[in-house]
């Protein structure tokens, strides 16, 4: 039986609206939900998806996709790759794991709100296939960790994750309830589809996976290009709505929307990705630095496809660009010296060369990123180990739920920028946290920080004890600890120089 | 006495940091607890030769420096009070 | 390959990020031979390809049929098109990546 061609039944089969008859338009489709932007109906049936598959289609290629995905694991499962790893690289699978699987599986009801609640038939049709998508990111990358926890507790954070009060869970938890768990179809697409998946996944989906090549795990580095491929399709549900809405007068809102979603990833993102890029690679399985990546995937091709789409810079941008210099580097940092609340063992991986390395791609790292080094490096030097674990607590963003810090050294970057509201004094990292949060008060006054639930009775009493157990750390696993027993620290020994 | 929980800013310290202070502590008293758990673990000391002293945060850094025999309670701290540590 | 890996890049660059496999050298080929009047740039960072030229480029079903040598739906690229710069059309017949804003 021969098939028609796609396109001569494609526009049929898609115009799916209709009129209703039992319920008014304004209940099928609720503003809260579906579109409070108020574009007309016929306006959204406009919509056209840049990239099209139909259902018969979609089923063959995704089919395909998993069936390479799966060959290569079961390829390399006798390798005993994992068992033979570097540790630091065992901790990158940890944290990626753990912050994605499960959020893959949230991504999918995000989709579904796009499907139900969209007034564009052609991106209900979209959205259907990407919460398949999504679902088949969230079950892969669990089935791939699975095998890896008989090896090391740790790995069961994959599933564990999502369900504790770690810290890490609520920075990534907040940001992406904020951007596609709690907003109308037409927002999320902007916010998850757009902001998100346009503009930074290719960093830590495409970029990382050449770092995990040259670490031999093939495994990892096909499936997280794989699980992209499927990004790079549904991502452009959001180009057609910036382009509807910038044609029914609402770009201002659109560009918001955009700015507050872009923001809000990008702090979560520069930990995942930033972090084992420039830190926990061996310098010589390096491809390029984090910051030549987000040149790369964001500041060319996202920046460009941006103001492509009719849309302009977030009116951060230089903020942005300092913070690609800065915040990564910061939480390496901070992450290592709190390594016991965290479900991965981080390594320092500070010898010599690899401070040259950060010096020559972050010019000005040693004079203020070093400083901080310095003094953990003399600490392990001189047999002080135990000054290396950090005590007390940091300072944590009423925002990015991520601690408070900057660059330390002369320059002195480190400053929290508060805000008043309703008798309750709110604490932000950036001027652009601070934004976001002004942006609307109502919607973000009533969470609590993990330190916030040290002084209201949520972590009672506040020990250093409760507040590990309060997160998770010693309960789903063990808490972390550094990679390489401090290793790393003996470059120093064959070259003083380097330490002074 | 209570304690107040001020957020400390160390000069020269990459994080910021939550503290809990006495209201009957000095100005010099709050200076060592935001010291305690931040020099010779992630900071040094920006100069041993001089006092840290303490001033409230503010985005210019023009705070009038606070006496070092102030009281927490009579510099009327309260909860999440910015403060920076620093040497003049 | 023909293609200059010494181009200045121009602010209007679009094109496809591919996978590694038969059917990215196939489209890499294809995109070559489809685009015939453009400087295309490929950059290989091992696990994926980044091709892309000035304006953009387009590759065709017709094409990639006669270089693989069997038929060949436009859609199975997707298996290896992990990304892509600029924006994307994509028809039975040929996929294209392009910039609507010539800067």
């Amino acid at each position: 039986m021969a098939l028609l061609d796609r396109s001569a039944w494609y526009n049929i089969a898609r115009s799916t609206n209709w009129t209703p008859k039992y319920v008014p338009e304004s209940e099928l489709f609720p503003k809260d939900q579906s579109d409070p932007y108020g574009i007309p109906t016929a306006e959204w049936e406009t919509f056209d998806e840049p990239y099209k598959v139909s259902y018969r289609e979609y089923v063959s290629v995704q089919r395909e996709k998993d069936a390479g995905a799966y060959s290569v694991k079961a390829a390399l499962m006798r390798s005993n790759y994992y068992e033979n790893a570097d540790p630091a690289y065992l901790s990158l699978l940890k944290m990626h794991y753990g912050a994605i699987a499960l959020s893959e599986y949230a991504a999918c009801q995000s989709d579904a709100r796009m499907t139900r609640f969209s007034k564009a038939p052609s991106m209900r049709n979209m959205a259907t296939f990407g919460m398949l998508d999504e679902l088949r990111h969230g079950q892969i990358q669990l089935y791939f960790p699975h095998q890896l926890v008989t090896l090391d507790r740790q790995f069961d954070w994959a599933h564990e994750a999502h369900h504790t009060r770690n810290w890490a869970t609520l920075a990534g938890r907040h940001a992406l309830d904020d951007v596609m768990m709690t907003r109308d179809a037409m927002t999320t697409s902007l916010m998850l589809n757009f902001a998100f998946e346009t503009g930074l996944t290719n960093v830590q989906m495409i970029g990382l996976s050449a770092d995990a090549a040259n670490m031999g795990d093939y495994t990892f580095s096909n499936l997280i290009t794989s699980i992209q491929s499927d990004e790079a399709r549904h991502a452009q549900i959001g180009t057609p709505v910036i382009e509807i809405m910038i044609r029914n007068g609402k770009k201002a809102e659109a560009q918001q929307a955009v700015d507050v979603a872009f923001w809000r990833i990008w702090r979560v993102f520069a930990l995942l990705t930033g972090i084992p890029m420039d830190y926990w690679f061996p310098l010589e399985k390096r491809d390029r630095s984090f910051k030549e990546y987000m040149h790369e995937f964001v500041i060319t091709q996202f920046e460009r496809q941006l103001r492509d789409v009719g849309l302009e810079r977030p009116w951060y941008w230089e903020h942005f660009l300092d913070d690609i210099e800065t915040h990564h580097h910061c939480q390496q940092a901070g992450i290592w010296s709190w390594r016991n609340t965290v479900w991965w063992n981080p390594t320092g991986g500070l010898g010599p060369a690899e401070r040259d390395w950060l010096e020559q791609k972050y010019p000005g790292w040693n004079a203020t990123h070093g400083k901080y080094w310095d003094v953990i490096i003399d600490n392990l030097r001189n047999g002080r180990p135990e000054k290396t674990e950090a005590v007390g607590m940091p300072a944590i963003c009423n925002m990015c739920q991520i601690p408070i810090s900057n660059k330390g050294g002369t320059v002195w970057k480190a400053r929290i920028y508060q805000r008043e509201y309703e008798g309750r004094r709110y604490n932000f990292c950036t001027l652009v946290c601070r934004w976001v949060f002004d942006t609307d008060p109502v919607r973000y006054k009533d969470w609590d920080t993990i330190v916030d639930r040290m002084y209201n009775g949520q972590i009672s009493p506040p020990t250093a004890e409760n507040i590990l157990r309060y997160m998770g750390s010693g309960v789903v696993s063990k808490g972390g600890r550094d990679a390489h027993d401090y290793a790393w620290v003996k470059g120093y020994d064959r070259s003083p120089q380097a330490a002074e | 006495m209570s304690n107040v929980a001020v957020l400390s800013r160390l000069q020269f310290d990459a994080h910021t940091r939550v503290i809990d202070v006495d209201d009957g502590f000095t100005m010099d008293q709050v200076a060592a607890a935001c010291a305690a758990p931040a020099v010779g673990y992630q900071t040094s000391h920006p100069d041993p030769s001089k006092p840290l002293r303490v001033r409230r945060t503010t985005d210019d850094d023009t705070a009038p420096t606070l006496p070092r025999d102030l009281t927490v309670k009579a510099a009327g701290f309260t909860h999440f009070e910015c403060i920076d540590v620093f040497v003049e | 390959m023909s293609a200059s890996k010494a181009a200045v890049r121009s602010k209007n660059m679009a094109g496809p990020l591919l996978r590694g496999g038969e059917i990215a050298l196939a489209a890499c080929e294809a995109i070559q031979e489809d685009n015939p009047d453009k400087e295309i740039v490929i950059e290989d960072h091992r696990t994926y390809m980044r091709v892309e030229a000035d304006g953009g480029l387009i590759i065709r079903r017709k094409t990639m049929e006669e270089i693989l040598g069997r038929p060949f739906r436009m859609q199975e690229l997707e298996v290896n098109l992990t990304g892509f710069s600029g924006q994307i059309e994509t028809d039975e017949d040929f996929m294209r990546w392009y910039l609507k804003l010539d800067l």
